[in-house]
């Protein structure tokens, strides 16, 4: 084993250049000047908001298959944005069907990783993640025509 | 010194997390929607012997698409009440024909009703009469 001695003013002055380095890598996803400090940018970057996506659902789903999902994402940010993975919350998937089809949807949702969705600044766009759910035969009758409501998280960072 | 040092140290753990915009979505974060089966056809039958044998032609889904399934019931053709139906017959079927055996003597119509697992669409029409000696 080998052993490095350094001052304590070398090792502070190594802290510093690094932290500086990974700072910057930091600020250039947000930064479309260069200007500004890493917390500055981070702080003022809004989180997406998603909304209802019902009307934009196409009927897909029955029991033992696959389907898409749909996901309106708006973007409050000044610039770009690239959603990269989509996962489910842990609260349970919904339908407006009633309490009988929500008992048993069979409805799951798979995570979704290294998309590339594009969100214009300012902009809100609806999204298509073919294939994400699947339903099982444990969907109740009841769940004919229904209309299922995902929690999901949403991740992206900056496009600029 | 120390505290500079210290300040450092969370600068290096905070700032690789400055490129993530996360959002919880909250209900209604994603969509997705169920189709709805639709009605059976009407049924033939042709009866030999103890033996019917009951065809009929492929349902959809509202939306589109074939029913991966069927349900076929038999009725008594005179009273209009639901009989136990053979073994062949009975359950979901994938096919678009079924021979029942050993079938009473009688007269019976066939209904279809298009399945998917628990899920039911309506139940077509009743067949014409199917005599059994």
């Amino acid at each position: 084993m080998v052993t490095i001695r350094i001052s304590r003013k070398a090792f502070v002055l190594f802290l510093l250049v690094v932290a500086v380095v990974v700072a910057s890598v930091g600020v250039a996803a947000w930064s479309t000047s260069g200007s500004g400090t890493a917390y500055a940018k981070a702080q003022t970057a809004s989180s997406l908001t998603l909304a209802d996506a019902s009307a934009a659902t196409t009927a897909d789903l029955y029991p033992g298959a696959t389907g898409s999902v749909k996901l309106k994402v708006t973007n409050p940010n000044p610039f770009p944005i690239r959603i990269t993975s989509v996962a489910k919350q842990a609260t349970a998937i919904t339908s407006d069907k009633g309490a009988a089809c929500n008992a048993s949807t069979g409805v799951t949702f798979t995570d979704q990783s290294g998309l590339s969705l594009d969100l214009a600044a300012g902009a809100t766009q609806t999204f298509t993640l073919a294939g994400a759910v699947g339903m099982s035969n444990a969907s109740d009758n009841s769940c004919q025509g229904a209309v299922f409501s995902l929690p999901v998280d949403v991740t992206g960072a900056s496009n600029a | 010194m120390r505290v500079l040092a210290i300040t450092m140290l969370a600068a290096l753990l905070v700032a690789p997390t400055a490129g993530a915009v996360w959002s919880r979505g909250g209900l209604g974060g994603g969509g997705a929607r169920a189709k709805t089966l639709g009605t059976g056809a009407v049924p033939t039958g042709a009866a030999s012997g103890k033996k019917v044998t009951v065809a009929w032609t492929a349902s959809t889904f509202v939306e589109g698409g074939n029913a991966p399934g069927y349900v076929v019931r038999r009725y008594n053709a005179a009273t209009g009440v639901l009989q136990s139906i053979g073994a062949a017959c009975s359950g979901t079927l994938t096919g678009l024909s079924c021979t029942e055996s050993n079938v009473p003597s009688g007269t019976w119509q066939y209904t279809v009703t298009p399945a998917a697992a628990v899920w039911r669409g309506r139940e077509g029409g009743k067949g014409a009469a199917v005599t059994v000696a």
